[in-house]
């Protein structure tokens, strides 16, 4: 039962966000199931989520920017609405051990009353892009063999004046501007792969793939079908200085 | 960052991430099991032979698949049927069909255990043996591929598909299987070869070995003799009985997929068997005798499942669950436990009554649901005649009740092709919807209807005589009377006063032709089903798989007249295909149910009094209950 609260009446909720990882076998889960297994989840753990009223009640959660099909990660997060006060390490194990290896919490934050929701306060993604064994692109070939190299074309590719990235919505194709999107984009030379920061705002949201076509493409190449293996480091907000954040390091812990 | 991408599954990313609902064939599933395969003897594959959403809802593979991994010497793993996108690509590539637990090939396991639930699944079935890599044929079959085992309603006829089956398991799943495996270790450990093993299985009561039998036939092509090959073997197979329904295995933990399936709930099943005895139904003779399971025990489970599995919804599960006897005090418990759990209701269809409203209320929203009746037959004359105890008053009263209580959307079943149906009888179809749209306008006064409207949806199958059913000797209408008997319907309906609030809607009745010569089919037929599946018909519960045309040039080709299997007139004396199995239900009981139905008479039902069917001799359930 919720508390309510004696000066409006007004039930009390207590928000906690979530943050979990996806690998392996479930990175072949969409969005839409990774939601329903999360609600099953939840009451197998049998923690006080809210719900919304009527003949078919629903918890009250959300989800920050899907991932992609065939993606894994270690940055994704979920809003949670509790009706009682829960410790973060307690909803944690019980999320955990509910749950399934692959999709694991890793971490959970109490949320301060007033936080935006988690997919309304996503900011930027965080990848890392590699090429799977023998599909680099021909233009790549020579160039990944040599870091230097790979930072130079990354050099070159970043000082054009604009970054033009066709999206095709509903309207038709257009063409957007993501140069200032591209919070970064470098070559990690110890995991040997790419390393890139974009915008993942609802609406502006740029996938780790279409950065990978326009860099090939500018390189007068093309990607191979199926030829990257990336990975969702983590996914940040902004704070009250409009730094992206982690979305972890919102809320402390209880 | 490579580490991440190294997962053991059977298809390469390339294939997954071109495919449609890749979660179909990667496993991984809550409550799934996974053993160490160096420590178990036996490794099983359950199979559904439909697309996977349709083969993870099935309530009896958890029951096994649960019941299988509780034994310690055994892995149980599943199969579904792969949906033909990646069909197509497993034939291209030879990538041999792979459990989902594993991800092994299933040619490697000891044992395929196949489900059969409909007879258009059939092709399926050959289907999923090719993608195995495993022939076709049971005669073909190697010292190395596993036994494929049957079971389920359909092998209660398993002669169409005999050919394709090592044996099959005729009944209640949960009683023989541990007899089987240990005669199977024991048959391994003595190296004894598969016609060995097949030859002592065939002796296991409710086992059925095809190959230990020979038929012959008259000349008009009906059958002559049924007899088994050896002096061992039983004459007659009798099914596999549950004894206890409350002391017996079920899957506490049932496997919770990842993707949206066709039953995405918590099944609890209350009963088996139903007490009704409706002269067309099969289900109502192959489950005789009913036994209830206690409502302490499902009060249990309910919890223990919603505990397990997390899903949002349950819904109970029976033949007729209106005439589970604590039905009021499950309902009063589970609604209690579920509003606690926010977890939904979903009820069967109920008799509609003052009980079932209130209930019904309580959990749906009025305004959004529909009442739904299944009078089977249009009039009084004809619902007598298949003996089906619902009347024009109970609906009546039924709707009146509803209809002052919110309702105003009402679904009506009925059957075209019964024996004995008349032009009135159809007519009385119409005429029945009429009559409670006209109710409608009675009990609810304008300022309370609901967009002033009722909405009735009638919709009509066409009948298909099943085997062990009263009406197994019963001609099925020709495709031609059918589809005529559907536009009378249809054109009776529209000369109604309320035809405005009358929605109609039909079957195919190509499907139903075919289902006859399935349903009622012998060993013959299998040439036929193995010849249209080559021409490369699969999924044809799918109308979009399905091609009749196919099926013809089959039949045409392999010499057989589908009008012998469905439309013949059968003598009260012949010996049909399945006459060797016995469902408890005596063969002269059907005969003289069959004999009533043309005379219009009712048969009373199980509760009301014992008509000496034969299903006593399980020694449980109704039978003896307060006698
Ligand atoms: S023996 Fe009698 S009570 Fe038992 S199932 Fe048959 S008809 Fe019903």
């Amino acid at each position: 039962m919720s508390e309510t609260n004696n000066n409006n009446n007004k039930p009390v909720y207590y928000d906690y966000r979530v943050r979990f990882s996806k690998h392996g076998a479930l990175r072949y889960i969409g969005h839409l199931d990774v939601m329903r297994f999360f609600q099953k989840v939840l009451r197998r753990a049998e923690v006080d989520v809210a719900y919304t009223n009527g003949y078919s009640p629903h918890q009250i959660t959300t989800f920050a920017q899907p991932l992609s099909v065939g993606v894994e990660s270690d940055g994704e997060y979920m809003d949670i609405r509790m009706n009682s006060e829960i410790g973060c390490e307690e909803l944690k194990n019980r999320i955990n051990n509910a749950s399934v290896p692959e999709i694991q919490a890793l971490s959970v934050k109490r949320l301060p009353e007033k936080s935006g929701n988690a997919m309304a306060s996503v900011a930027a993604a965080e990848y890392k892009i590699a090429f799977k064994e023998g599909r680099e692109p021909e233009c790549l070939k020579d160039v990944l063999v040599d870091s230097s190299k790979v930072e130079d074309a990354i050099k070159t590719f970043l000082s054009q004046d604009s970054i033009i990235l066709v999206k095709v919505g509903k309207a038709g194709p257009r063409e957007v501007d993501i140069k200032e999107r591209i919070f970064e984009f470098s070559w990690d030379e110890e995991d040997a792969c790419f390393h890139a920061i974009l915008d993942a705002s609802s609406g502006y949201n740029i996938k780790a793939s279409a950065l990978m076509e326009l860099f090939t493409g500018f390189l007068k190449g093309e990607l191979k079908e199926n030829s990257l293996m990336i990975y969702r480091k983590d996914t940040y907000t902004r704070d009250e200085n409009d730094n992206l954040i982690s979305m972890d390091e919102v809320g402390t812990i209880v | 960052m490579k580490e991440f991408w190294n997962t053991k599954l059977a298809l390469s990313d390339d294939i997954l991430m071109k495919i449609e609902k890749p979660e179909r064939y990667i496993g991984h599933e809550v409550n799934s099991v996974v053993k160490d395969a160096d420590k178990v003897r036996v490794r099983f594959c359950m199979c559904f032979p439909d697309v996977y959403e349709i083969g993870m809802s099935h309530l009896g593979i958890q029951i096994l698949y649960d019941m299988f991994n509780k034994f310690e010497d055994c892995w149980c793993e599943r199969v579904y049927a792969p949906w033909v996108d990646l069909d197509k690509i497993m034939r291209e590539q030879n990538i041999p069909l792979f459990a989902l637990e594993s991800q092994e090939p299933v040619k490697n396991m000891d044992f395929l255990g196949i489900t059969i639930q409909y007879e258009m699944c059939y092709t399926n079935i050959l289907q999923v043996l090719d993608l195995a890599q495993i022939p076709l044929l049971s005669k073909d079959r190697g010292e190395d591929c596993p036994i494929v085992i049957g079971g389920g309603p359909c092998t209660y006829n398993p002669e169409p598909i005999a050919d394709f089956f090592d044996m099959f398991y005729i009944g209640e799943g949960e009683t023989r299987y541990r007899e089987l495996l240990d005669l199977y270790e024991k048959c391994k450990d003595e190296g004894l070869s598969r016609a060995e093993f097949l030859h002592k299985a065939g002796t296991i009561p409710g086992m059925y070995v095809p190959s230990l039998y020979d038929v012959t036939y008259n000349e008009d092509g009906t059958i002559k003799a049924f007899t088994p090959k050896y002096d061992d073997v039983p004459k007659e197979i009798m099914k596999e009985v549950v004894k206890d329904l409350s002391d017996t295995y079920y899957p506490m933990k049932p496997v919770v997929p990842y993707i949206k399936c066709t039953q995405d709930r918590i099944v609890l099943e209350i009963m088996r068997g139903c007490i009704r005895g409706c002269r067309f139904c099969q289900a109502g003779e192959l489950y005789r005798p009913v036994r209830e399971r206690d409502v302490e025990v499902l009060k249990r489970y309910a919890v223990e499942m919603m505990k397990n599995t997390g899903h949002e919804e349950i819904s109970l599960s029976s033949l007729s669950s209106s005439d589970y006897s604590k039905l009021p005090e499950l309902l009063d418990f589970l609604l209690e436990e579920c509003s606690k759990r926010h977890v939904n209701i979903t009820l069967p269809s109920l008799r509609i009554d003052a009980f079932s409203l209130d209930v019904m209320s309580k959990v749906q929203d009025v305004k959004k649901t529909s009442l739904t009746f299944a009078p089977e037959a249009g009039t009084q004359r004809l619902r007598n005649v298949i003996n089906k105890g619902l009347t024009q008053e109970d609906i009546i009263n039924g709707s009146t009740e509803a209809f002052l209580g919110g309702w105003n959307k009402v679904k009506l079943y009925f059957m075209l092709g019964h024996p004995f149906e008349t032009e009135e009888d159809i007519r009385g179809i119409a005429e029945l919807s009429n009559e409670i749209a006209a109710t409608f306008f009675d009990v609810v006064p304008k300022e309370k209807r609901v967009n002033g409207k009722i909405q009735i949806t009638v919709s009509t199958s066409f009948f298909v005589p099943k085997p062990f059913t009263a009406f197994q000797w019963a001609p099925q209408c020709t495709k031609e009377d059918f589809i005529s008997k559907a536009y009378f319907c249809r054109t009776a309906i529209t000369e109604q006063l309320n035809q405005k609030s009358i929605k109609y809607n039909w079957h195919d009745a190509d499907l139903s032709v075919l289902e006859g010569v399935l349903a009622r089919g012998d060993r013959r037929v299998a040439a036929a089903i193995l010849s249209v599946y080559k021409k490369g018909s699969f999924f044809e519960s799918w109308t979009e798989y399905y091609d009749h045309n196919r099926w013809l040039e089959s039949f045409e080709e392999c010499g057989i007249d589908p009008w012998f299997y469905t439309s013949r007139t059968r003598n009260d004396d012949e010996i049909f295909p399945w006459d060797f199995l016995s469902c408890g239900v005596n063969k002269a009981f059907l005969l003289r149910e069959w004999h009533r139905a043309q005379k219009g008479e009712v048969t009373p039902n199980c509760s009301q009094q014992c008509s000496g069917c034969g299903g006593a001799q399980f020694g449980v359930g109704i039978c003896f209950a307060g006698k």
